[in-house]
């Protein structure tokens, strides 16, 4: 393998409170839209950005349909990104030098809080518990899925797991360790355990009662906490010395909202390089 | 409850098996459930069935009707 001094992302994919699919996310983020609601649905207690609707069975081709939620929306935005860099198939000859880096702080919660229901109510734990619940949960199904043998590494930075997963990716393709790379991040903690748990710590937003979806309001001398969220964003990164750079970006993994409030010249930024790939209408935030 | 109507429902509803590919004589692999997956499958079928399936038993599993006929064999031995 030869050396790289540029890493290029080929690929996107998403999951996320406002909707399937990466474009549908950059989209709705230069709107401004919010994907915070009311949780557990029209009255809950919480405020969340839960994903909207049921994303439906990922049907993951070599796995059992039984893997944990984060898991499954994962695949969604893997095979977004898998397609978007023109890679549904994985060639043998290259299947070895196409490496998984995956991120996640919280993992398969769904999981542990399910096995800690059954423990306390007497009954057993599923078969396949500890497969589904480690934190390399994600990384084995994508690479079993999409028949990648390359380098994989889970990474758990807490909220910054999938920025670190990205930087380590990068790192792994400048040093030859890799010719392509996928990339993202994964949680679903929208549980009652784990809500009352961050609850607990006293970190939570206040709900806005009068407009839920602004209960999170970061650089906001109102701000009140996070809201926890799921989201999956996701890049095939490349060491191809193909022309042009890009920086890997991330999006923040347990606290999701608008960016009514971003800087004016990152605005501007995003937007710039958001109309050439998806040419979203996008208006300046006031 | 019918044996092999309950397991072609956990099959479908659960498992998400293609419904056209169920028959007695397919194979849990043709279902599209693997070595993992059937530990998942078997779990719920003790679950349902309130039985208890040993390890030399579950290694014998190729078809829905071998789990079938097992199920028949255990209901009434879990019942006595």
């Amino acid at each position: 393998m030869t050396l790289h001094d540029r890493v290029v992302i080929t690929g996107l994919g998403a999951v996320s409170a406002l909707g399937l699919g990466a474009g549908t996310l950059f989209a709705g983020a230069l709107a401004g839209r919010s994907g915070i609601r009311l949780w557990p649905g029209e009255g809950g207690a919480w405020t969340a950005a839960a994903v909207p609707g049921d994303p439906g069975s990922v049907g993951m081709q070599q796995l059992s349909a039984q893997v944990d939620r984060h898991v499954g929306l994962a695949a969604l935005a893997v095979r977004e990104a898998m397609a978007d860099a023109g890679l549904a198939s994985i060639p043998a000859a290259q299947s070895a030098t196409t490496g998984v880096y995956w991120g996640t702080g919280v993992g398969s919660a769904a999981t542990v809080e399910d096995s800690y229901g059954r423990l306390h109510a007497g009954q057993r734990a599923r078969p396949l518990t500890i497969l589904l619940a480690m934190q390399n949960a994600a990384v084995a199904p994508i690479a079993l899925d999409h028949g990648l043998r390359g380098p994989q590494l889970s990474v758990s930075q807490a909220c910054a797991s999938a920025a670190a997963a990205i930087g380590e990716a990068m790192l792994a393709l400048r040093g030859g360790r890799a010719e392509r790379i996928v990339v993202g991040g994964s949680e679903a903690p929208l549980l009652a355990g784990q809500l009352q748990a961050w609850d607990a710590l006293r970190v939570l937003a206040r709900t806005d009662t009068l407009s839920p979806e602004q209960s999170c309001r970061p650089f906001d001398r109102r701000r009140s906490g996070l809201v926890s969220g799921k989201a999956r964003p996701l890049s095939c990164s490349s060491g191809k010395a193909l022309p042009g750079v890009a920086a890997p970006a991330s999006m923040p993994n347990c606290a999701a909202t608008a960016t009514p409030a971003m800087p004016a010249t990152m605005h501007a930024r995003i937007r710039q390089a958001s109309s050439a790939r998806w040419n979203v209408p996008c208006r300046m935030a006031a | 409850m019918d044996t092999r109507q309950t397991l072609t429902d956990i099959a479908i509803k659960e498992f998400h098996c293609d419904a056209e590919k169920i028959r007695e004589d397919a194979t849990i692999k043709d279902l599209g459930i693997d070595s993992l997956g059937l530990l998942e499958f078997i779990f719920r079928i003790e679950e349902v069935f309130a039985v208890r399936i040993g390890n030399e038993d579950a290694e014998k599993i190729r078809t829905l009707d071998d789990i079938a006929d097992l199920v028949d064999r255990l209901r009434p031995q879990a019942a006595a």
